[in-house]
């Protein structure tokens, strides 16, 4: 039977749209610039010639070195549940940075041109007329920030929102008192590299009171073949301030596994509240599971201050392998945590992600929803812990994590570790695992929806609980992302 | 036999206590001793590090030495005569050596088969298919080092069709005699093409504060359509260790329904691990657990969906006073070609005392899309409004407690409809109750 055309209609530009995303990545074009590179490979002189490349003082390129020497003793963590072929750390040159026509441009309208463009392209332009209105953006590019918008105004609050690389020279006490204070070089080994080899990344600070009157956002792109990215942010949060801070980030398509190795800190101090949402869309590979990055980031949060609040989002929609466990450490009296995400995992995608809510001060809670998608023949698990001290008295948790899968070749694996020292603590944990209703989707194809249609709305309907936590463009961007992926997903 | 020497240094003269169970063995026993030594070669004593056994330091029962039980003193029932139904099929082990004596199990009905292992002759089928079964593919030391020192064992076989109704009863008392003794109580249920039956372990002491180890091992082959009714009472001594290890394989729509009634031991670990290797096989199971003191309480439960239609359900609760520490891990793996399972598990645990720790790990492995699968744990305490409620009816809040914790349990003790089993599990479950001090 023919389809009715009037159904080709409605569905024409949403389709047509996705179908290039799927066949294309969208973000996966490479911009052809001139770069600075170094050599290939990772020893002492390398992490010194980083630390020297960005100007740093003395205490940074040693603090660098330790982590390095720290990280030579360590080993490379398979606990997860994937596999992936070995990891050249030699292979991989640690430091990409498009040339510039002057050492230091002092306003975006001095950044090469072909570099606005590359982000313009992603969406996210950074010059004057044509920006964002509501979101401060610091555009990140391979090893190098290439600008930060509104900085001026923000200045006026007295919040700082520059390059980490930035805040080393121009707040030297901030970052050498919080930098390594929620994750130390000797956390795990992909924290331990990232402290010896950081780039750039975020910096923000937010003086007492104030409550940011935008939205703080870093766009990361990777661009250099044979690169890995390794960010380094840093958000603090004093006394009664708030911020919401947003992330997103891709890279063009390759055919060779690219690392990206984050840290990211948070800290809270008290009544102050962080906001953090991310929507990763990097490389995931193609159908063969061929190039993609692999994301190994170490995120954490510590809120410090009594009644301080920490909220992670996430929509982990790319990445060939992602292993990220955002974690929330409560160690004010009456602190909360959150934790809200959406893995999608499609094609030959590996996702071993959820979080830690380490409950240390007394009437701390914590909330963690998690979707998990599977689709194709990918791999999504959630692993996530909760952890109650014996000094966390009247700790509450609830914890959900709920997987669909689409497709028989898929898997979804749950690992919820709850560990409780403390006899007033309460804590309810569920988890469930279903294939996507077939009752849901022939009501809506005989709505007259297509199977591919429904699906998307019905996965969308999945994830609402965790879409309503992103700010609203974020959250726009995210269902259209999700749309994306599934197309040609058919259970 | 030296290699293993190292490992085992907490058990006194095992090589010469293997060589004579093996004068005594038939060959096919001699042979299994065997094969588990070489096993037990290549594995080792599990540390935290493991993931099995990352909340459970065994450290406090390898630290110790023990002798093997020797002596053939004059047994006393009389601690747990009130235990003992007289219309029962009862087969008594006292400090791991059997008394055919002070059992019953004359005039069994036809069909039924019960005999110490070592009197099976070498080539039997059922111990072949034991072997092929599990021995490879489900291994850590503890149970090889039941194989290793098997004797005599118990075998229960039931031929096809077979319906027993008086309940089988196996008791493994450990007295005052067997201080710092180890004992490894294996058994083998097998039951045949539509058999069913309702078969009890229970590892009891006479109460008395002596340290020794259960090392127990317990296999079960359910043919297709076989139904088996499994309680399992532990109630060692408190200062006592139990490891325990109980093995299922479930052909096509076989069911087996379990209850694990845990109170006694001062470090006591059950694993329960199932095979479902058959379409529509159903499985469920259940545990209570209780302790207080220093107790850690530990259990790990398996479930393999293999094929499809297969169902299962499990329910543990738990209890905890005092310091006790409580491990749960549960693990349901749904295979490529289990589709239709449904499958379910909730762990609940109530902290009453001051010092209590809980350590939950649900997971879920599926790989498979055509499923439905769910989990929970929750930890928390006795509602204060409910106590409240029963202090305004004038009820002492001290029996208000006790009431709540009652009732927590029923949920699990109501379950089984077997009148025998229940008022078994009742004499455990109610002095400990009776005792709940808060």
């Amino acid at each position: 039977m023919e389809k009715p055309p009037d159904k080709k209609v409605l569905n024409e530009k949403a389709m047509e749209e996705s179908k290039l995303a799927s066949r294309d990545y969208k973000y996966g074009f490479y911009t052809d610039i001139e770069t600075y590179t170094i050599p290939k490979g990772l020893n002492e002189d390398v992490v010194r010639l980083i630390s020297q490349e960005k100007g740093e003082p003395q205490w940074m390129t040693d603090q660098r070195l330790k982590a390095y020497r720290h990280w030579t003793t360590m080993e490379e963590p398979h606990w997860c549940n994937f596999k992936y072929g070995p990891i050249d750390y030699q292979g991989i040159s640690y430091y990409n940075a498009p040339k510039q026509q002057k050492d230091e441009p002092e306003s975006l309208d001095e950044v090469d041109p072909k570099l606005l463009k590359t982000f313009e392209k992603l969406g996210v332009p950074l010059s004057e007329q044509k920006r964002l209105t509501g979101v401060a953006v610091d555009a990140i590019f391979d090893s190098v920030s290439v600008g930060t918008t509104h900085q001026k105004e923000l200045a006026k609050h007295g919040i700082i929102f520059c390059p980490i690389s930035e805040a080393v020279h121009s707040h030297p006490e901030l970052v050498q008192k919080y930098l390594g204070s929620v994750v130390p070089y000797t956390d795990n080994f992909f924290a331990a590299l990232n402290s010896a080899v950081f780039s750039d990344g975020s910096f923000c600070y937010i003086p007492k009171g104030v409550r940011c009157p935008i939205e703080l956002s870093t766009y990361f792109r990777i661009n250099a073949a044979k690169s890995g990215q390794f960010e380094r942010t840093l958000i603090i949060a004093e006394d009664n301030s708030y911020v919401s801070y947003l992330e997103g980030c891709t890279a063009p398509m390759r055919d060779e596994n690219q690392l990206h190795a984050a840290v990211v800190e948070l800290v809270v101090l008290d009544n102050a509240e962080i906001k953090y949402s991310t929507v990763q869309n990097w490389y995931a590979g193609d159908k063969e599971g061929k190039g993609g990055i692999y994301n190994f980031v170490t995120k954490r949060g510590k809120c410090i201050g009594v009644n301080s609040h920490i909220s992670w989002t996430q929509v982990e929609a790319g990445s060939a392998i992602t292993w990220k466990y955002p974690c929330c450490i409560l160690q004010g009296d009456n602190s909360r945590g959150e934790f809200y995400s959406v893995a999608l995992t499609n094609n030959r995608m590996q996702a071993d992600t959820g979080t830690k809510m380490i409950h240390i001060g007394k009437n701390t809670r914590s909330r963690i929803v998690s979707k998990g998608i599977s689709t194709d023949e990918a791999n999504n698990n959630y692993r996530g812990l909760v952890k109650i001290m014996p000094t966390a008295d009247r700790a509450r948790n609830h914890s959900q994590c709920d997987s669909m899968l689409v497709g028989n070749k898929c898997c979804a694996n749950t690992f919820p570790y709850i560990e409780v020292n403390n006899n007033s603590a309460i804590l309810e944990h569920e988890a469930t695992t279903s294939k996507i209703n077939a009752d849901q989707i022939f009501y809506l194809q005989s709505r007259g929806l297509d199977v591919e249609g429904a699906i998307a709305l019905i996965v969308n309907g999945f994830c609402k609980e965790v879409f309503k936590e992103l700010p609203m463009e974020f959250a726009v961007e995210a269902v259209r992302l999700l749309e994306m992926k599934l197309e040609g997903s058919v259970g | 036999m030296n290699k293993q020497t190292h490992k085992l240094a907490f058990i006194e003269e095992f090589d010469d206590h293997v060589q004579s169970l093996n004068r005594q063995s038939p060959d096919w026993l001699t042979e299994s001793r065997n094969q588990a030594l070489g096993r037990m070669s290549s594995l080792s004593l599990p540390t935290k590090k493991e993931e099995d056994w990352k909340y459970t330091n065994i450290a406090p029962i390898t630290q110790r030495a023990y002798r093997f039980f020797q002596e053939t003193k004059p047994v006393d029932l009389a601690c747990i005569q009130d235990y003992i139904h007289t219309d029962d099929i009862t087969l008594i082990f006292v400090n791991g050596i059997f008394h055919p004596e002070e059992s019953s199990f004359a005039d069994l009905p036809p069909g039924l088969l019960i005999q110490p292992l070592s009197e099976i002759p070498t080539g039997d089928k059922t111990i072949q298919r034991i072997q092929q079964a599990f021995v490879t593919k489900q291994d850590d030391i503890f149970s090889a080092l039941s194989d290793t020192l098997t004797y005599p064992g118990i075998s229960v076989h039931l031929e096809a069709g077979t319906r027993v109704e008086k309940p089988i009863h196996i008791i493994h008392l450990t007295d005052s005699n067997a201080n710092d003794t180890i004992t490894t109580p294996r058994a083998i249920f097998s039951l045949n093409t539509g058999s069913e039956a309702s078969i009890m372990q229970s590892y009891l002491s006479d109460g008395k504060p002596d340290v020794y180890f259960t090392n127990a091992l317990t296999d079960i082959i359910l043919n297709e359509n076989a139904s088996l009714h499994y309680s399992l009472v532990q109630n060692e001594g408190r200062e006592a260790f139990h490891v325990g290890t109980t093995r299922v394989w479930q052909e096509e729509s076989s069911n087996f329904n379990s209850f694990a009634v845990t109170s006694g031991g001062a470090i006591a670990r059950h694993n329960i691990n199932v095979i479902a290797n058959g379409q529509g096989a159903n499985t469920t199971l259940n545990g209570l657990y209780l302790a207080g003191g220093d107790q850690l309480v530990d259990h790990h439960t398996s479930i393999n969906h293999h094929l499809a239609h297969g169902t299962s359900q499990q329910l543990y609760k738990g209890i905890l006073t005092d310091n006790a520490h409580a491990v749960f891990n549960g693990k349901i793996y749904v295979h490529p070609e289990a589709q239709q399972t449904n499958s379910y598990q909730l762990n609940k645990n109530l902290m009453l005392g001051m010092g209590c720790h809980v350590d939950t790990k649900p997971q879920l492995e599926i790989y498979a899309d055509d499923i439905k699968c769910s989990h929970g744990a929750t930890i928390g305490q006795l509602n204060e409004a409910e106590l409240f409620y029963l202090q305004t009816r004038g009820i002492p809040r001290a029996s208000a407690i006790k009431m709540l914790a009652k009732g927590f349990a029923n949920e699990l003790l109501n379950k089984s409809a077997d009148a025998n089993v229940q008022d078994k599990i009742n004499k455990i479950v109610e002095p400990w109750m009776k005792n709940l001090i808060i």
